[in-house]
């Protein structure tokens, strides 16, 4: 077992750090690279604190819609191309609950994407 | 034998190109802000010739890895030049260089303009409401050059149609990304299934947008960054201005800078034309779509390994964002 702080902890700190104690010190030329840094990190954190449920939700919903025929034991990655491949096609266009099941995964997909990457945005969208 | 510097060769050419007696180079500095262009400011005095005295001007070359569609330079001048004679604000045009035997690339040398083209900093006190009728005076004149064109025949008429087209180009990057892209390939099916026709091509600056035009104090002062120009539907850039993804935040949806009638009034007013308010979220979509593919390509260049960025892979997540958009425009969300 590894020892805490864990690596979500860790990298929250630093952050902190970052923001706090460097940033304020910079020159103003530098700033803008700081602030790109906590971002990253911010992003990774979040990444991190939320582990694999958002992914697991998206597998299932993959499987419900592509059938566990096609999926078995497919990954994620195999599963979206698959997924993507369809879409393309206009393959889950004639059957009303294959079309719920494509709404409701772009909806789960890019939320859960967009929480980690800029929870701000979607804030000031609501 | 004697060493002759770039900034020599610079002034020799200056002084061929402009029929100048001498010219003398006082500065020759990087300009940050271009991601795909390298921008230099020059200072030259010009002794003799046709306009002796000091003259500001800009030097442009072509950074080592660029975005697709973006064109070459040769083209960029030749695009640059004919917006200018059609009187769109523009840095005139001067002289392009073909070689790389001045300063090692192929350039093109245009007047500097003064002012800034920082989208985040001039949407801070919107409604900017003269800048923006100014600004859809100027995308008016833009779309009155219409093909044919023999100085610019290296552009593509549309084969199906400017949004068929596009969605068969954007389909293409997709194929060579490494990872599939759902919420991308649902837009392009939806775009797919929605296109409109397109009554009028005109030339498209595709990339009209707050960021791209220099504004000193209120004083629109030009429109810059060519290099992706094509013959495209007028809508296309009318959306592009407006679409969330450039607004840097502004509550205001025209370029966040004014409300859309703002610029929709001054645009029909000065081109005779009438915007079809109804195909504008169309493009809108396809906006964001551009900007998705446009962000990958920019992720792809650090991923490889070639241009490691931190910025370049900040982009990568920016994905997530236009996904939203493009979710919301087709009524997912």
């Amino acid at each position: 077992m590894r020892d805490r702080p864990n690596s979500a902890e860790l990298l929250e700190i630093a952050r902190t750090r970052l923001m706090e104690e460097l940033l304020p010190a910079l020159p103003a030329e530098n700033k803008y690279s700081a602030l790109m840094i906590a971002a990253a990190m911010a992003i990774a954190m979040r990444e991190l604190k939320n582990g694999g449920a958002a992914e697991m939700e998206e597998q299932f919903m993959l499987d419900e819609l592509l059938g566990a025929d096609v999926s078995g034991d497919a990954s994620l990655l195999d599963l979206n191309r698959r997924f993507a491949a369809g879409l393309r096609a206009g393959e889950f266009e004639s059957s009303k609950p294959n079309q719920d099941i494509v709404l409701r995964l772009l909806r789960h997909v890019t939320l859960s994407k967009l929480g980690e990457s800029n929870p701000k945005y979607l804030a000031k969208a609501d | 034998m004697i060493e002759i510097d770039e900034n020599q060769r610079l002034a020799r050419f200056i002084a061929i190109q402009s029929g100048a007696e001498d010219v003398r180079i006082d500065r020759n500095d990087l300009l940050v802000g271009g991601a795909i262009q390298e921008n230099r400011a020059l200072d030259v005095d010009m002794v003799g010739g046709g306009e002796p005295g000091p003259l500001a001007l800009v030097l442009r070359t072509e950074a080592l890895s660029s975005v697709p569609e973006s064109r070459p330079l040769d083209q960029q001048f030749a695009m640059l030049s004919a917006a200018h004679q059609a009187g769109v604000t523009v840095p005139e045009p001067l002289w392009y260089c073909d070689n790389s035997s001045v300063i090692g690339r192929p350039f093109y040398i245009m007047r500097r303009i003064a002012g800034e083209a920082l989208g985040s900093r001039i949407v801070r006190n919107a409604p900017h409401d003269r800048l923006m009728q100014r600004l859809g005076e100027e995308l008016a004149v833009i779309h009155t050059i219409t093909p044919p064109r023999d100085d610019l025949v290296f552009l593509d008429l549309p084969r199906k149609g400017p949004a068929q087209d596009s969605i068969v180009k954007y389909r293409a990057y997709l194929d060579a990304e490494p990872e599939p892209h759902p919420a991308l390939e649902w837009g392009l099916r939806w775009l797919e299934l929605n296109a409109p026709i397109t009554a009028e091509i005109v030339l498209a600056h595709h990339d009209f947008r707050t960021g791209n035009y220099m504004v000193d104090g209120e004083t629109l002062t030009g429109i810059l960054d060519w290099e992706f120009a094509g013959w495209s539907d007028p809508h296309e850039d009318i959306a592009w201005f407006c679409a969330k993804c450039w607004r840097f935040g502004s509550d205001f949806e025209a370029g966040g800078i004014a409300d859309r009638d703002v610029f929709y009034d001054a645009y029909e007013a000065k081109s005779g034309r009438k915007i079809d308010r109804n195909v504008i979220p169309y493009w809108e979509v396809m906006a964001h779509l551009r900007w998705a593919v446009v962000a990958l390509h920019q992720c792809a260049r650090h991923r490889s390994g070639k241009e490691p960025s931190l910025d370049l892979a900040l982009v990568g997540r920016r994905l997530a964002e236009l996904e939203y958009e493009i979710l919301v425009l087709t009524g997912v969300m």
